[in-house]
């Protein structure tokens, strides 16, 4: 605790929660595409990101593959993945009601939680390549690379998902399937197959969050399930639907969070943040994903 | 179809209900609310499974197949209400119209004959779709619908909630769909409007509580004084 | 089932589980060991049942009544105010993890439908842990709480605490499901909106059937407490005393009053081949064995023989 607070320090805290924030923000993005279309809270995004994390801190460990350009391989692999998961698990139990998939979601987060914590063991892993300590000094801040970097591909992505969705034909079948499904039937668009697609893509988003964090933040297996209430949080902020709203509500909790480190010791975030949670759950009456605004 | 059966849950909404739509045709289903019209639509474009019964289309079994399939097979349809993508804009709606393998490869051409026939979408290409009045809104739903160049295009209550002079508007449109020489499009129809709807017609029905109870050409059901007194509202 | 039937079968299965203590030694026996594993199980799975199968409300926060629970036991006996197998103990903790359930089950439940309010569960449990973890002398931090094991005598209390139990569990179920009660509840889980319009004060009976789950459910934990004799965060916060009861009671039948029991058994049989191959997995096949369920079996097996004419006519495929 400091007793006063210069204006230089406001803006390295401030500064810091927006670069963190956009991690948030993609994540935030790949739930929103999923609860959008069909409905489901997929509550193990936040495992699938610390999958990509780990896969992520491997290659670089074992094959010395650069975090950054490993994504080259595991963000396609993980678009893949992504449609191949909603064929397993939620096609069947996709339109349903909404405790199955859930469940089903539910499950699933544990199962990959405890797998990776058995597989890799529970301590935590960072990557440290020869620049995540590097700072770049910007107007006497101090910026972190990796943060910067983790800030600009946030910000390629999420104009390229507004890209796909507004001027691909496939992008629109996306958005015109969140509104009214049926209707999106009877132009020929087939249900699975679109939501298989918004499933990819947002899991291919959740792949992007993880190789980001895994060069600026160190991370373990149960790290994923407190960066799926941290999505929530982010889309209840920026209105469902919204890829810019979640984007910019993920920076919007990155600097409340950023701000609530630099006044509280670190072992209390975590607690408030699952206050927060709750507290986003219960004044918004229809729950997180109230009204449906435009998508994207 | 033949003898087809279709339930909602335990309800059944329609009971063995058979009958045929030519090639070229106009064909009409009338009757009072609740009667079943929708239902049936329904069912033909594979939103609602029947319980029993056939439905083929140029030869090809179609009772138990999804909607998206069976747009591409050759028939589409125009919903009560439209259900149109709001959020989206008339030009986009009119794209994702043509989606199917079938119809995607000719979308620039279905767009300049859509254009054609409604030259105000035209004009509100980029327009959102939710922010039409009710008469462009039908004719962007009708418009959606062929632009997936369909054989059959189906029309759940199309005059629903429209001023008379679109209402006429429209049964022209519809007419000369059915009357083009290249893109001719077989209709069927379902109306609560029974004038215009049997006006145009080839042939026609009557549905009451799921079940068909009159079937005959066009001007002579309009002619018919059952049908007049009944859904007409004329006396004797 | 049949009530005569049903209660015929639980005193007779009840009389079984009493006598099996008398006939192997319960010291060594693995089959008393598994059990008394397997009363715990029950008596968690019907909590949940009551809540989800009976109230239709999906709870992901089990864990944090049998984690408050466990605590409530050791702190009242490391400060002496309860003992040993005290019975007060247990009052306390059931009685302390109803009073948390009314206090959050209130505003959640007002407000959120379904899976809103499962995860608010869910963020509650974790809550818990984190409280705990960081509760300074009062709660042992990371380390935990240990209890005085030295009393320890004999597994038989432990056993029979754990079939009675279970078996009030059980009889709860039960009894509700027939009362007043239960009647209010399946008219909720049926038709909300109708429900309400009769009369039926939705949010009385939602936050009684929450925290009756709870209290049984604490109750649990208070067992397990006895039986540990270290309770830590890690392990009686841990998602798996969410999870298992989730799956005990949907793999038996939820809703139903031997679902949870035949779940339970099954599963606690299956953990423990598990055990011998692959030690540790529980979790992993665990979260796996939910999604099959989920996905093939969601009536849970109770329900395949009572099944009728499977599908109805005319079923709306999608909308």
């Amino acid at each position: 605790m400091t007793n006063f607070l210069s204006f230089q320090t406001l803006c390295q805290i401030l500064v810091n929660g927006v670069l963190f924030g956009t991690m948030y923000g993609i994540a935030a993005i790949g739930m929103s595409l999923i609860f959008g279309t069909m409905q489901i809270i997929f509550i193990a995004q936040g495992a699938m990101i610390i999958l990509a994390a780990y896969i992520s801190f491997w290659l670089f460990t074992l094959l010395f593959v650069d975090p950054l350009l490993s994504i080259l391989f595991v963000v396609p692999a993980f678009l893949i993945l992504g449609g191949g998961l909603y064929q397993v698990l939620f096609r069947k139990v996709a339109y349903v009601g909404k405790n199955p998939s859930l469940l089903i979601a539910f499950g699933f987060m544990v199962l990959l939680e405890n797998l990776m914590s058995t597989l890799w063991t529970p301590n935590t892993r960072a990557i440290n390549t020869s620049y995540t300590a590097f700072g770049i000094p910007v107007l006497g801040l101090q910026i972190s690379f990796t943060r910067l970097v983790a800030f600009v591909i946030a910000i390629v992505a999420t104009i390229g998902v507004t890209l796909f969705l507004k001027k691909t034909l496939i992008g629109k079948a996306v958005r015109a399937a969140s509104e009214d499904l049926g209707a999106a039937a009877l132009m020929g668009i087939g249900i699975h197959w679109v939501n298989s697609i918004t499933f990819a893509v947002g899991i291919g988003l959740a792949a992007l969050a993880g190789i980001t964090t895994a060069t600026t933040y160190p991370f373990d297996p149960y790290f994923g399930f407190i960066f799926s209430l941290k999505a929530l949080i982010a889309v209840a902020f920026g209105g469902i639907g919204s890829v810019g709203g979640a984007f910019f509500g993920g920076i919007l909790l990155g600097v409340i969070e950023s701000l609530g480190f630099y006044f509280l010791s670190g072992v209390w975030a975590d607690a408030i943040s699952y206050v927060v949670f709750l507290l986003v759950l219960m004044l918004r009456p229809e729950g997180l994903f109230s009204r449906f605004t435009r998508l994207a | 179809m033949t003898d087809l059966n279709v339930f909602y849950g335990d309800a059944q909404a329609l009971w063995d209900i058979s009958f045929h739509v030519d090639d070229r045709e106009i064909c009409s289903l009338i009757g009072a609310n609740g009667a079943g019209k929708t239902t049936t639509l329904n069912t033909i474009s594979g939103m609602i499974r029947p319980s029993s019964g056939r439905i083929e289309f140029l030869g090809t079994c179609v009772d138990r197949t999804s909607s998206n399939t069976i747009v591409d097979i050759g028939i589409s349809l125009v919903p009560e209400g439209r259900r149109l993508f709001s959020k989206l804009t008339v030009l986009e709606n009119l794209e994702l119209g043509a989606f199917t393998k079938r119809a995607r490869p000719l979308m620039k051409e279905s767009l300049k004959w859509v254009m054609e026939i409604f030259p105000i979408l035209e004009e509100r290409k980029g327009q959102l779709a939710g922010k039409l009045s009710g008469g462009m809104q039908q004719m962007l739903a009708v418009g959606r619908a062929l632009m997936a160049r369909p054989k059959l295009l189906m029309l759940d209550e199309p005059s629903l909630g429209l001023a008379p002079l679109i209402v006429k508007m429209l049964f022209e449109v519809i007419q000369n769909l059915n009357n083009h020489s290249d893109h001719n499009v077989t209709i069927f129809l379902v109306e609560q409007n029974v004038h215009q709807a049997l006006k145009i017609a080839h042939r026609a029905f009557v549905m009451k509580t799921g079940k068909i109870t009159l079937m005959g050409k066009g001007e002579e059901l309009l002619n018919d004084p059952g049908v007049k007194k009944a859904y007409m509202g004329i006396l004797a | 089932m049949k009530g005569n039937r049903l209660m015929g079968l639980v005193i007779l299965g009840t009389a079984v589980f009493a006598g099996v203590p008398f006939i192997l030694d319960s010291e060594s026996s693995y089959v008393v060991y598994f059990l008394f594993l397997t009363f715990i199980y029950i008596i968690l799975a019907q909590g949940w049942n009551l809540v989800a199968g009976y109230a239709g409300q999906i709870s992901l926060g089990q864990h944090a009544f049998f984690g408050l629970g466990a605590y409530v036991t050791a702190i009242t006996w490391l400060r002496g105010i309860t003992g040993y197998f005290d019975p007060l103990a247990m009052i306390f903790s059931g009685l302390g993890t109803a009073i948390l359930a009314i206090l959050i089950g209130i505003p959640l439940l007002s407000k959120l439908r379904g899976d809103y309010f499962a995860l608010g569960t869910l963020g509650l449990g974790e809550i818990l842990r984190v409280i705990f973890t960081q509760g300074g002398t009062l709660t042992g931090g990371t380390v935990g709480l240990l209890l005085p094991s030295g009393v320890y005598e004999s597994m038989k209390p432990y056993y029979f605490t754990g079939l009675g139990l279970a078996l009030f569990a059980t009889a709860a179920v039960y009894f509700i499901a027939r009362s007043r009660i239960g009647l209010a509840l399946i008219a909720i889980k049926d038709d909300e909106l109708a429900a309400n319009t009769n009369g039926i004060n939705i949010l009385k009976y939602k936050v009684l059937a929450f925290s009756i789950g709870a209290f049984l459910t604490g109750l649990g934990g208070s067992l397990q407490a006895y039986y540990l004799f270290h309770i830590h965060p890690v392990g009686f916060f841990s998602l798996k005393w969410a999870l298992y009861p989730i799956l005990m009671s949907i793999m038996g039948g939820t809703g139903t009053i031997l679902g949870p029991i035949v779940g339970a058994f099954f599963l606690a049989g299956v953990f423990e081949l598990i055990n011998i191959w692959l030690p540790e997995s529980h979790p992993i096949f665990s979260g796996g064995l939910i999604i099959a369920v989920m996905l093939f079996l969601p009536n849970g097996f109770i329900r395949l023989k009572i099944k009728g004419i499977f599908g109805e006519k005319g079923e709306r495929r999608r909308r």
